[in-house]
């Protein structure tokens, strides 16, 4: 239907010249993405290799890094899709056999840097791995799952390559009806960026279209349907992206100066693809922090079977005359722990004191410290999960001192495929970062330490 | 003979520019001819159409019975090649000729690596190395070798020393005999080509002036010479394409068949006659009276 005869084998010799001719370039963009990668690495390794405190080392999902990338790639290539395609002119070929060619390289350029984006994690996973053989205090933040690395890849695969057939597409338009199409993306932009600004109003609000359109994918939890749903969209948006080329004569502007009208699309359309769009897709709820230690007053007491799952420590006050007054500290320490990468939300206090208010005017012998493990994180993630955090409370005159004692751990945090979380599929797995339980957009932390005299 | 190019009332523009006016011109099968003009007189637009790569605004182009455009079937059976040809600056010329190779049917890759050892060139070399000479040369054996039943080549020999020029053309006409098929060159330089074309299609401001072949152009125009009473009264009803009067030496050219008997007649009129070559009459045709305005620049 789309091909006349000989264009099938005039394609496949396109491509084989594409790949050929691009493969220098093509394999300078993979040295570079793997200095990006690998340099910083290093520096990962010497750290815990050297490290004598607790330390996060938070590596990144590289593959989001490239998923923008292959956004940003194709839209740039898309806009230099004739003077890309002046390179092979003196080949015979057709409208049509240009842009299909045109298009499966593309595909296969995408297949290779997902594959790209694998093999680094899989060789920076080996690598810290073979650390963990040696050394008992570094740990992987998140767990290796067989089945989510393949599943997932092939989750990434199926954005992007519906993102590069998007990107095409538009480019197409563009190409047919230039005028229009500039007028049409500017009206769907300015209307995109009315209802972002509902988005940041709100971050749990999803908009009508195109954020609905976009829910049809991100936030389709079935992974069969997703791939059905996939599978669907790219096809159709692609055959359309070929029968809207197939009409469309490209040699019609040759010889005539630059058309600014698609040149002001283009920025507009950027616009849309590089700004808009990467929030509307990924917008989440930011899951917040406190950064100081506090010693919250007048909580509500608590039951003894509040305690059930806490440690206890009881210290004898007998000596202190009752309604006296213990005054509570938490001990100034100096850093106990480091991120190393990337860190956005980190605190270094990991201690939110309850019933202090208990200490003034005392009438017990003895005092009872329940605790759980400290909020000690980074990134979200609970490094006191590793650190074997174990609360150490000491008494001097009517001072009390407490702290979190942390074992020098090495928390290596390697995430991969960071959109593929939408699927029920990995639920209950340690595959994604997850928010921390009990500490509430707002700043408010959950008590893990409460202080009683009985 | 069969026609390989046939194009009618072909026309086409560049904003309110005429690049090519009502152009009707035939082109043999087995033939190779000479397209020639001045800067911008068409000859690269024409070339453009008749190899799909360029839109026409009106009439008719066809190539081996077809349109070229988006049409497989014709642009599989041609190759068009140009001075500057657009590759990827970085790439190696080896790389390139697998491009060819991959996709010309008749890409003849032995000979192709022979012209490439006979120029000095080597395929370890990037394209974007090459003077404008060496590229024009690798362009030429590029297409050379694609061995096309209509080869194109847009002045092929642009930047080529005189050396090469002449081994480049010996090559051509050599490998023609070898392996005959339709080919069109461009050039403004014509007394170099002449002796390897058997058609010269002449192009000025987009029309065309002369579409003939070599043996009948040269038997069209002749040169007289004589005073200028002389010249004036044999020329009065022919045409004349060229003439020079002044105190030393008066000549016309005139456009008309040179036989026995049009010698005869300007012999009895104290007139010597002399063939016009080719690329002069070419140059009579289209060269434009500025003689006024050169004069000015000083």
């Amino acid at each position: 239907m789309f091909m006349v005869k000989g264009e099938y084998a005039n394609i496949k010799n396109l491509l084989r010249v594409r790949l050929k001719t691009n493969a220098k370039s093509f394999k300078w963009i993979l040295i570079l993405l793997g200095l990006f990668v690998f340099v910083p690495f290093v520096g990962t390794i010497v750290g815990i290799l050297q490290s004598n405190h607790v330390r996060f080392y938070n590596i990144g999902d590289f593959s989001l890094t490239i998923f923008f990338g292959i956004g940003l790639r194709y839209f740039v290539l898309m806009l230099m899709y004739r003077s890309t395609n002046d390179k092979l002119s003196v080949y015979p070929q057709t409208n049509n056999s240009r842009f299909i060619s045109s298009l499966l390289y593309n595909f296969i350029e995408v297949f290779a840097l997902a594959a790209f984006v694998l093999a680094t994690y899989l060789i920076r996973y080996i690598i810290v791995w073979v650390l963990t053989l040696f050394m008992d205090n570094v740990h992987f933040a998140l767990d290796f799952d067989l089945s989510f690395i393949i599943v997932g890849f092939f989750v990434y695969v199926a954005y992007s390559l519906l993102i590069v057939a998007t990107i095409e597409l538009i480019g197409v338009i563009l190409r047919k009806w230039t005028y229009y199409a500039i007028v049409g993306f500017t009206a769907a932009l300015s209307w995109m960026i009315a209802n972002f600004s509902t988005v940041i109003e709100n971050l749990r609000l999803r908009i009508s279209f195109p954020s609905n359109v976009l829910a049809f994918f991100i936030e389709e939890s079935s992974l069969i349907n997703f791939f059905i749903k996939a599978i669907v969209l790219l096809v159709a948006i692609t055959a359309i992206a070929v029968v809207i080329n197939r009409y469309t004569v490209y040699y019609k502007n040759q010889g005539r100066s630059l058309n600014k009208g698609v040149v002001l699309g283009c920025i507009v359309v950027a616009i849309a693809v590089m700004v808009v769009l990467p929030y509307i897709f990924f917008v989440r709820p930011i899951y917040m922090t406190q950064t100081t230690g506090t010693v919250t007053e007048g909580a509500i007491i608590p039951v003894d079977d509040f305690f059930s799952g806490f440690e206890e420590i009881r210290i004898d006050i007998s000596h202190i005359p009752n309604g006296s007054n213990i005054e509570v500290r938490v001990e100034n320490r100096e850093v106990v722990a480091e991120v190393v990468t990337g860190a956005r939300f980190f605190s270094n206090t990991h201690m939110n004191i309850s019933g202090a208010e208990s200490l003034r005017n005392i009438q017990g012998d003895t005092l009872i410290i329940s605790y759980r493990p400290s909020f000690f994180q980074a990134n979200g993630i609970m490094l006191a999960d590793f650190a074997d955090s174990q609360l150490i409370a000491n008494l001097d005159g009517n001072v009390l001192f407490v702290d979190y004692v942390i074992e020098n751990v090495q928390v290596v945090f390697l995430p991969i495929w960071g959109m593929a979380r939408q699927f029920d599929f990995f639920n209950d797995r340690n595959i994604f970062r997850t928010p921390i339980i009990g500490i509430s957009a707002g700043g408010n932390i959950t008590p893990n330490v409460w202080l009683r005299v009985e | 003979m069969n026609k390989i190019v046939k194009t009618t009332n072909l026309c086409k523009t560049f904003g309110k520019k005429h690049a090519l006016s009502d152009v009707s011109v035939s082109i043999s099968e087995n033939s190779i001819t000479g397209l020639i003009g001045r800067n911008g007189s068409g000859k690269t637009t024409l070339m453009r159409i008749l190899a799909g790569k360029l839109d026409k605004a009106n009439g008719e182009a066809l190539v081996f019975g077809k349109e070229p455009m988006d049409n497989l079937a014709v642009l599989n059976k041609m190759v068009y090649t140009y001075h500057n040809v657009q590759y990827d600056q970085n790439l190696h010329l080896k790389t390139i000729l697998f491009g060819y190779e991959a996709i010309f049917l008749n890409f003849d890759g032995t000979f192709a690596n022979k012209l490439m050892r006979y120029f000095d060139l080597t395929g370890k070399m990037k394209y974007k190395s090459l003077s404008q000479g060496m590229a024009s040369i690798f362009n030429f054996l590029c297409a050379l070798s694609c061995r096309a039943p209509l080869t194109m080549l847009d002045e092929p020999v642009l930047g080529m020393d005189v050396t090469v020029r002449k081994s480049a053309y010996e090559i051509l006409l050599r490998d023609y005999t070898e392996h005959p098929r339709t080919i069109i060159v461009s050039s403004h330089l014509l007394s170099e080509l002449e002796s390897i074309l058997s058609d010269i299609l002449l192009i000025d401001n987009g029309r065309v002036v002369l579409n003939n072949s070599v043996d009948d152009i040269r038997q069209s125009a002749y040169r007289i010479d004589g005073t200028p009473s002389a010249i004036g009264g044999y020329a009065a009803d022919k045409k004349v394409i060229m003439q020079k009067k002044s105190e030393l030496s008066s000549f016309a050219v005139i456009y008309e068949q040179c036989t026995e008997a049009v010698i005869e007649s300007a012999k009895k009129q104290g007139l010597t006659v002399s063939p016009v070559r080719p690329e002069e009459l070419c140059v009579f045709l289209t060269q434009q009276n500025k003689e006024a305005e050169l004069e000015c620049l000083w």
